[in-house]
């Protein structure tokens, strides 16, 4: 692996940065009609209606990211 | 009401704080804060196109996006942890190599 210094690494990531800026100063976003009301209820509703689904999947990806966690992190592992 | 272009800005500028983070830094929990703030600045861009366009459907997206960066910051602090215990540090430069 080979080791940039630390000015090169802040240049690119500050001409990454200007074309991002650039990019977006440019563009012509198309802009619906006015904002919602009661964003809260509105998220739930969603959430547990047409995205039921993926809610489940988050959940047991969510349970089987811990139950790794806690094996990795165990001391009887390294053994 | 502020312009959505200012959101975009602002996510642009925390993806290259967290990108330039994760180029220059050499800790590993470093690493993992630096992934969560590029997560973070797609979550403010989804939310500010949800709020502009009038559709909720960022905002779940979002929500998902936090819950799956809470599952990678668990199993990466375990894995940090892991390494902290075989090789007795969490530098990246001097971990040569994983092992089991």
């Amino acid at each position: 692996m080979r080791h940039y210094n630390l000015t090169f690494k802040v240049i690119v990531v500050f001409m990454f940065l200007w074309l991002l800026i650039a990019i977006l100063a440019k563009a012509k976003w198309y802009l619906g009609p006015a904002s919602f009301q009661g964003t809260a209820r509105a998220v739930g509703e969603k959430l547990f209606t047409s995205y039921v689904y993926p809610f489940e999947v988050v959940a047991i990806l969510l349970l089987a990211a811990m139950v790794g966690a806690i094996y990795m992190a165990k001391k009887e592992v390294l053994k | 009401m502020i312009p959505l272009y200012y959101y975009l800005v602002l996510s642009a500028a925390m993806f290259s704080i967290g990108a330039l983070g994760m180029l220059t830094t050499r800790n590993a929990i470093k690493l993992l804060m630096c992934i969560e703030l590029m997560l973070n600045a797609a979550n403010i861009n989804l939310v500010a196109f949800s709020r502009y366009l009038g559709n909720i459907d960022g905002q779940v997206f979002a929500t998902f996006i936090i819950s799956i960066a809470a599952a990678e910051v668990a199993v990466g602090l375990a894995i940090v942890l892991t390494i902290y215990r075989v090789h007795g540090t969490i530098d990246f430069q001097k971990i040569k190599e994983m092992r089991w």
